[in-house]
């Protein structure tokens, strides 16, 4: 009984994207309709809309938590209102921004303008302008990059945004991703036409702070056919939020032949619960690219997913976790290859420090149609200390014979020999283990534009302080 | 008969993979059998009523013990095996042809004692087998090979788990088979070092050739680990065979349903050949040939 | 005489590039031929397609062999009709005996089991004609042969099979002289026994100074770039490829 239940919902959520109510209880949840009505009338919702947070508000109280992954115990599921409060009431003031944090800022050069706003303390001024100069640019090759809420209300987008919002990540998919769909606010919508082919990336980082975008963000691109684009979500600064709870969504749609390189660096700051979900939908001939630096946050579940729909779509995962001191976050990749002749890779790497807890976590489905398909996983995780924790939880589940699987997971610790090798070359010891392990990142690194790669070995950088005891 | 849960993986994770663990029907056995250590022969068991067995291996400081089980009926055989210091164990499990079985072996090994398991499922129909090994006193090896030739609708669940906890300890994991008609099969592997577990290594192996669009395969290779001093590593291939091998035997003259064979055949003859017992081996050898003459 | 192999026009492609364009060749019932030309002029191919390689595709052209159309043959029908190929690197097997495989192969293209003493006498002799340790018999399939071991290797699977036609790719590269000798009378002593065919690719004098060439063909960016007697190998193995590049281009 129990396994026929497990056997449908990949049917449920990933193929049909079909809404079914099933495995639940009630609980309270201590958010009522009236609040999401409140939310609602302040984004001036359309009626589908407003029907729809209510809709998955029902569905997240339905919802059970998950049985599996790092504890969120932490996380005041009787008073989750709290949490969508807080999103709403962004004026935090410097002052009480964490000395860490702003530590971080310092070291990695953020100007004081940018500081202010990823710490997500009053309006920002510099970042506003090149996000409009960034738009600008962007809107004469036909682009468009807004806020959601605006694209939504826009007669030209309005009926797109209707069929594509939460159709790949349903309410239903977990009790978070109903959250979200009860309570998101604010977040990106890019619409690249067919055969536009962005130069530049387009960074969603100018534009975090409108408002409560931290934390129930919505992100929804659609690539039409032969377009091509590379948005990059977050920079490696912390972005502190007082409130512990991140539950955003991002959906991507790839057209045929279209390519989208999706780059994220995160670094929550470490009190957060990061329980973000994002999804690809690769179309014939496409390929969607994720980069994926996991940083901050106190707990992530964070597995982005791409599901390969059409004949020869591909998908590519590199990823970099690094987990410290009272951090556990639980990242990997999913795949699901539902066409013929797909394939994918998934390249990851994980640190664990300071009794950091990373886990790598992935899925390959290989479903009976997708024949010719092919898979490649290898995961490599560094263990700095005994104090620390690497768990590697990769799934292979094929249907076809047809298909070319394969996976490699290795997990080890910074040689002697190398260090010796390094310190004896006048290194301290410290910066050599630094240097070993900006090595080991490098499949990450060198995908991310130089800044940002520039940035995240800094971090790895800040991260690696004090590591020798 | 009441409902067991089998085959739990040590971590759980999504669940409509489905694997996180199985349900089946089964009994406990009345009165469990002890086997002890210092026997001049292997002690053989044939299996062939559906009547539930528990065994306890006792396998003494120093001593071997070998003990060769061969279900042909199915049913629920528990067994518990405790290896001292420097004790020996080598476990073979021999599912054959039509039965419907739940096996679950749970194992320690001491100082410098090595548990040799070697599971075989050829065409059983149903089977939901665990190894569940804890390694531990220093030094202690734990090996453990899985063959399969599943055909039509027969399904197979298997769970490896080394848990390290001694110093310098050494698991290998390896599981190896064909699957055609509509088999499916679970094969979930996992190395777990425990804090302390300073010096130990694991390493865990899979290849499964597919041959039937119409199987099912699903791999679970779990590495956890709370302890830096170790080395784990895994690595699984699955698919069809490759296209250089295919033509490689085809210029030779075999034609490609022979070739598979031959392949389900040099896949469970690498697993008997390390385990050196030559009634197996025949037994096994005349399962999956279908009784062929071989002159 | 009727040629016992006969390309005809010939052109083959591996994915979208094309290799082979119009070769055309024809080798007699017990002749020994020799194909020669500079590196990716296509000889390896070439040796693949008339093998039935599923890495290359047919574009163009027919191969006939003992006046059969074989070109939509698969490989395994091809060596029971009695074409051998030995591989430059032959793929290695676990689990599968050297032995095994052979006395497999030996079964489908005879259509008859030997007895196993006999296969294994026969298996013995061969090996002991080429200097092999009859340990490898016992080993897996190329699993940890060396480069010379896995060439020997394949030269006694020529040995037991004893095909009509034999095409040895460059079976002496990599080889010590004393190996090479050793190929050479495992070479000689399948001519001698069945009045075997063959085609040799090679760069090498040693390999033909015991064997007498009928023909020698010269391949040049995929196409036929010369053909003459035994003595043109031997001019070809002294001057090397310089004129033909140059011819073709042209």
């Amino acid at each position: 009984m129990k396994e026929k239940t497990q056997v449908d919902d990949i049917d449920r959520s990933l193929y049909d994207f079909r809404y079914d109510e099933d495995e639940s209880e009630f609980f309270d949840s201590g958010i009522s309709d009236d609040i999401i009505r409140a939310i609602s009338d302040e984004k001036n919702d359309t009626d589908w809309m407003r029907e729809f947070r209510l809709r998955s508000l029902a569905i997240y109280e339905r919802t059970k938590m998950t049985d599996w992954g790092p504890s969120i115990e932490g996380l005041d599921l009787d008073n989750i209102v709290t949490y969508i409060r807080q999103s709403s009431r962004m004026n935090t003031d410097w002052e009480s921004v964490p000395e860490d944090i702003k530590d971080t800022f310092e070291r990695l050069g953020i100007p004081q303008a940018e500081r202010e706003s990823l710490a997500g303390v009053g309006a920002q001024y510099d970042s506003e302008l090149v996000y409009h100069n960034v738009r600008k640019e962007v809107a004469e090759s036909g682009v468009v990059y807004t806020d959601l809420e605006s694209a939504m209300h826009d007669p030209a987008y309005a009926d797109m945004i209707r069929e594509h919002f939460m159709k790949l990540v349903p309410p239903t998919d977990h009790k978070f991703a109903a959250l979200h769909g009860a309570v998101w606010s604010g977040g990106s919508f890019v619409y690249v036409p067919r055969g536009v082919k962005l130069d530049i990336p387009l960074q969603s980082y100018f534009r975090l702070n409108a408002k409560g975008a931290g934390q129930f963000e919505h992100t929804l691109i659609i690539l039409e056919d032969n377009s091509s684009l590379h948005f990059i979500e977050g920079c490696s600064a912390p972005k502190y939020y007082e409130a512990g709870l991140h539950a955003g969504c991002v959906e991507l749609f790839v057209g045929k032949n279209a390519k989208l390189r999706y780059s994220t660096i995160e670094n929550w700051s470490k009190n957060m619960y990061n329980l973000n979900t994002k999804r690809a939908l690769v179309e014939e001939g496409g390929k969607v690219e994720w980069v994926s630096g996991s940083f901050g946050s106190h707990v992530s579940y964070l597995y982005p997913t791409s599901i390969l729909n059409g004949r020869g779509a591909t998908a590519e995962f590199t990823g970099i976790t690094f987990a410290g001191a009272g951090q556990n976050l639980d990242t990997g990749a999913k795949i699901i290859h539902n066409a013929p002749d797909t394939s994918s890779y998934i390249n990851t790497k994980s640190i664990s420090k300071s009794g950091g807890i990373s886990t790598f976590r992935s899925a390959v489905t290989v479903a009976k149609k997708a024949e010719g398909s092919r898979s490649s996983v290898s995961c490599e995780s560094l263990m700095l200390d005994d104090i620390s924790r690497s768990d590697t939880i990769p799934v292979m589940d094929i249907r076809t014979d047809k298909a070319d699987i394969g996976h490699e997971a290795k997990i080890g610790r910074i040689s002697d020999e190398a260090v010796f090798y390094l310190t004896s070359r006048g290194l301290d010891e410290e910066s050599a283990r630094a240097m070993i392990v900006r090595g080991f990142a490098d499949n990450v690194s060198k995908e991310l534009p130089l800044e940002y790669a520039m940035e995240m070995n800094n971090l790895i950088g800040l991260e690696m302080k004090g590591s020798i005891g | 008969m009441g409902k067991m849960v089998l085959n739990k993986l040590p971590a759980p994770t999504f669940r409509y993979i489905g694997v996180n663990f199985t349900e089946r029907e089964a009994e406990p056995a009345k009165q469990a059998e002890i086997i002890a250590s210092g026997k001049a022969e292997p002690v053989r068991i044939e299996r062939n009523t559906e009547e539930s067995a528990e065994y306890n291996l006792t396998v003494n400081a120093g001593e071997r013990l070998d003990v060769y089980i061969y279900s042909t009926a199915g049913g629920f055989c528990d067994i518990k095996a405790d290896i001292m210091a420097g004790g020996e164990l080598t476990l073979i499990q021999v599912f054959e042809k039509s039965a419907s079985n739940i096996s679950r072996v749970k194992a320690n090994i001491g100082d410098s004692g090595a548990f040799k398991s070697v599971v075989l499922v050829i065409d059983a129909q149903d089977t939901v087998c665990e190894v569940d090994t804890e390694l531990s006193g220093r030094g202690a090896r734990f090996e453990c090979d899985t063959g399969f030739v599943l055909d039509g609708d027969s399904r197979a669940d298997i769970n490896v788990i080394a848990t390290h906890t001694g110093k310098k300890t050494v698991s290998e994991i390896t599981a190896r088979g064909v699957l055609s008609g509509r088999a499916e099969k679970i094969f979930k592997g996992t190395i777990d070092f425990k804090k302390g577990a300073k010096g130990s290594k694991g390493t865990e192996s899979e290849e499964t050739l597919l041959l039937n669009d119409e199987v099912r395969n699903r791999t679970v290779p779990l590495i956890l680990c709370a302890e830096e001093q170790v080395e784990g590593s895994h690595g699984a291939s699955i698919g069809r065979l490759d296209g250089k091998s295919v033509f490689y035997m085809r210029s030779r003259g075999i034609p490609e349903e022979k070739i598979y064979r031959l392949l389900a055949n040099a896949k469970i003859e690498q697993i008997l050949r390390k385990t050196d017992d030559s009634q197996t081996a025949e037994r096994v050898r005349g399962a999956i040939s279908g009784g062929e003459e071989d002159g | 005489m009727a040629a016992l192999l006969e390309i005809k026009d010939l052109s083959a492609a591996a994915e979208d590039k094309q290799i082979l364009s119009g070769v055309s060749m024809s080798i007699g019932e017990g002749e020994t031929h020799v194909l020669m030309g500079h590196n990716g002029a296509g000889k390896s191919t070439l040796g693949l397609c008339i093998m039935g390689s599923p890495e290359y595709t047919v574009t163009g052209g027919r191969i006939f062999f003992d006046g059969e159309d074989i070109t939509e043959l698969s490989p395994d029908k091809r060596a029971k009709a009695g074409i051998f190929l030995s591989f430059q690197t032959p793929v290695e097997i676990a689990g599968i005996t050297l032995s095994e495989f052979l006395r497999n192969a030996l079964e489908q293209v005879t259509g008859r089991r030997m007895k196993l003493w006999d296969f294994k006498k026969k298996l013995k002799a061969a090996m002991e004609l080429l200097d092999m340790d009859t340990a490898y018999a016992d080993r897996d399939l190329n699993v940890g042969f060396s480069g010379g071991e896995k060439k020997k290797a394949e030269i006694l699977q020529l040995l037991i099979l004893s095909p009509r036609l034999a095409i040895l790719d460059e079976t002496d590269s990599g080889l010590d002289i004393d190996a090479v000798r050793t190929v050479s009378k495992g070479i000689e002593e399948y001519k001698k026994a069945t009045n075997g065919t063959l085609l040799i690719i090679t760069h090498n004098a040693k390999i033909l100074e015991a064997l007498e060439v009928d023909r020698t063909h010269i391949l040049s960016a995929g196409t036929n770039a010369d053909e003459g007697g035994g003595e043109l190998a031997l001019k070809v193995l002294e001057q090397g490829f310089e004129n033909y590049k140059g011819k073709v281009e042209a």
